[in-house]
């Protein structure tokens, strides 16, 4: 594994069967990602974005291909143990709907990942509201995320993805049910995390604002990769959305 | 993952979901009730009768009747045998008495005083002497309780140093003076071997044969056996050496066959009050899998985040255990108190309480933990296997 191929997806593919229809989310999806590397993932619904962040992350397998993520071959670890363990250790997943179990506190909540690691209680709530502080929320942590606003609870779930320090955080449209303001916050967050902390971020977005944010962007459609756009490129891919 | 761990984010789950759960710690409690109390007054049924057949029918005894009596040396052939390690015999006559209120009819037992508790069914001689002595040589005999004390008022009729006349019946009818050295408690009224003893006058075998009769035969002969084991080879050697026409009869087996319908017993309420244990079990499954359900997408979240299906797995059995554990002690401590506080009256004087085993309380607990992780073991197991990009797809 060399820094430059930190993530490395080659002719991944996913079918799915359902009696007689079958359905090709991704046809031989390949792409490789640096390590540090800030990566926005585009394409319109259904094209396979969300798919493929799943397979990066080891919730879902693919139907054929081959993924590795930071020296370690993914798609030929089948224990349960072990891919459970890539997730704890390796990922950091941060959905659009936040995902945070309401019954728990902030603190909580960013704590969880931190149990299958067997971290002592102690140790966990000293990283948890470290982890806080960097989103800016260590005043929140004892508060339920009904009660908090959606910008603040997409901010604990992304202290609860890189409480265990992962090496890849796997957004996956993180700023599709927030307000602007709120939007940019989050991404200000990811950037804090992208440049100071030097975690790889992959996200999957909708939004054109944000692959500001972003090194480069990777366009799919139809499942499969169009192009993948440097930061040079971005007008031209802006053209292009326009001119649609 | 520490068991710690575990357990709290069960038991935080648990919290969230308080009505369900105290629905189901409340029907493991009356379960573990049902069953505790059940098996406890199967049990102490069984304690209580089994030591009141042991005391009364000297459960390590052989009894020898009939035929023409036994003689003494009757008696010594019974005791030559191996295994017996006594033999006594006992001589009955049924006597008339005058009484205040008139004539009434009692029985004239002559045995050995030392045997007398053994017989009658008591711990020692001590206990059933209520007043004088148990010295009965000669003509001194010990009356029976309802023989000195009116059975209607409860007053005093006789007295230690009394005389009392009776009227020996049969073929060498008399009557015959003796006076009392003793006064017998009141055993309740139970039969041993056919004699009331509380309608009895005990007295000394060889001054019955002297003024009662002059043939030297016993009408019972009991053989006192070492180990109760070897009942039915002695009864076999009995048979042989035994007068014809003599009937012997254990009380070992009458005992066991007691035992076993007292067992039986025991057994037949516990499934019975099983059935509230496999009715909370059913509450438990059902409860697990609508949890599974509602829960889809918070296991799809645990295990993004890391979690092992093994973790999934443990956590919802977990949330069983403790279910039953709380459900188990609560019932226990329920069923402690009325234990001590209600019992069923048996025998007359006698109270029946249930008796909480160390092994009747294991099973309290263990049953309902068992049948509860089993019952929700397949929820679990569901919930565990969950694929997590449908479950966080869940609506």
């Amino acid at each position: 594994m060399s820094d430059k191929e930190f993530i490395l997806i080659e002719n991944v593919w996913k079918i799915y069967k359902m009696d007689t229809i079958v359905q090709e989310a991704l046809k031989g999806v390949s792409f490789t990602v640096k390590k540090g590397e800030f990566v926005s993932i585009m394409g319109p619904s259904g094209s396979g974005k969300s798919t493929l962040l799943n397979i990066i992350g080891g919730l879902d397998k693919p139907s054929k291909g081959y993924v590795e993520v930071a020296g370690l071959r993914i798609t030929e670890v089948s224990n349960d143990a072990e891919l459970s363990r890539y997730r704890n250790e390796m990922i950091g997943f941060v959905f659009q709907l936040f995902y945070l179990i309401p019954r728990y506190t902030a603190l909580q909540n960013v704590e969880l990942p931190l149990i299958p690691r067997g971290v002592p209680p102690s140790k966990r709530r000293e990283m948890a509201l470290k982890a806080l502080k960097i989103v800016g929320l260590e005043g929140k942590a004892n508060s339920k995320p009904n009660q908090m606003s959606g910008g603040e609870q997409q901010r604990v779930a992304i202290a609860r993805a890189i409480v265990g320090n992962p090496k890849v955080i796997l957004a996956d449209e993180p700023t599709g049910n927030l307000d602007s303001k709120s939007s940019e916050v989050i991404m200000e967050v990811f950037k804090k995390l992208n440049k100071e902390l030097g975690v790889t971020i992959i996200m999957v977005t909708h939004n054109l604002e944000l692959i500001w944010y972003c090194d480069r962007v990777i366009r799919l459609s139809d499942g499969k990769v169009i192009k993948i756009y440097n930061k040079e490129e971005y007008e031209e891919l802006l053209e292009t959305f326009i001119k649609r | 993952m520490k068991l710690y761990d575990y357990a709290s984010l069960s038991f935080a789950s648990l919290k969230e979901r308080k009505g369900r759960t105290i629905g189901a710690i409340l029907g493991v409690m009356i379960a573990v009730i049902a069953l505790s109390l059940a098996l406890g007054i199967g049990q102490a049924f069984q304690n209580i009768f089994e030591e009141r057949l042991e005391r009364t029918f000297l459960a390590n005894s052989i009894f020898v009747t009939g035929g023409k009596g036994f003689t003494d040396a009757d008696l010594a052939y019974f005791g030559n045998i191996y295994g017996v390690r006594d033999v006594f015999g006992v001589a009955v006559r049924n006597v008339r008495i005058a009484q205040q209120k008139g004539e009434v009819t009692a029985t004239l037992i002559a045995i050995d005083p030392r045997w007398i508790p053994q017989f009658i069914g008591v711990n020692s001689l001590q206990d059933f002497i209520e007043e004088g002595t148990s010295d009965i040589k000669g003509l001194g005999v010990i009356v029976g309780n309802d023989l000195w004390k009116d059975p209607d008022t409860g007053t005093k009729i006789r007295d230690v140093g009394e005389i009392v006349t009776v009227s020996v019946a049969g073929r060498s009818a008399r009557e015959i003076t003796f006076y009392i050295v003793g006064l017998g408690a009141s055993t309740g009224g139970f039969r041993g071997m056919g004699a009331n003893p509380d309608n009895s006058i005990f007295m000394d075998p060889d001054a019955f044969f002297t003024y009662i009769t002059k043939r030297r035969v016993y009408n019972l002969a009991v053989v006192v056996v070492n180990n109760t084991e070897d009942v039915k080879y002695i009864i076999d050697e009995i048979r042989a050496v035994a007068p014809q026409g003599s009937r012997i009869f254990s009380p070992v087996a009458m005992i066991q066959q007691v035992s076993i319908f007292v067992t039986s017993l025991q057994t037949i309420l516990a499934l019975i009050s099983s059935v509230g244990i496999g009715v909370t079990a059913l509450w438990v499954f059902d409860s697990m899998t609508i949890s599974v359900v509602q829960r889809t997408k918070e296991i799809g979240i645990l295990k993004a985040i890391g979690y092992r299906s093994r973790d999934i797995l443990l956590l919802f059995l977990l949330e069983a255990i403790f279910i039953s554990l709380i459900g188990s002690i609560a019932g226990l401590t329920v069923s402690m108190i009325i234990s001590n506080f209600v019992g069923i009256p048996i025998f007359g004087s006698m109270v029946l309480k249930a008796d909480l085993t160390p092994t009747i309380v294991f099973l309290a607990v263990i049953l309902p933990i068992l049948t509860n992780v089993f019952a929700a073991f397949f929820p679990s197991r569901r919930a565990a296997n969950l694929n997590p990009v449908e479950a966080l797809r869940y609506e």
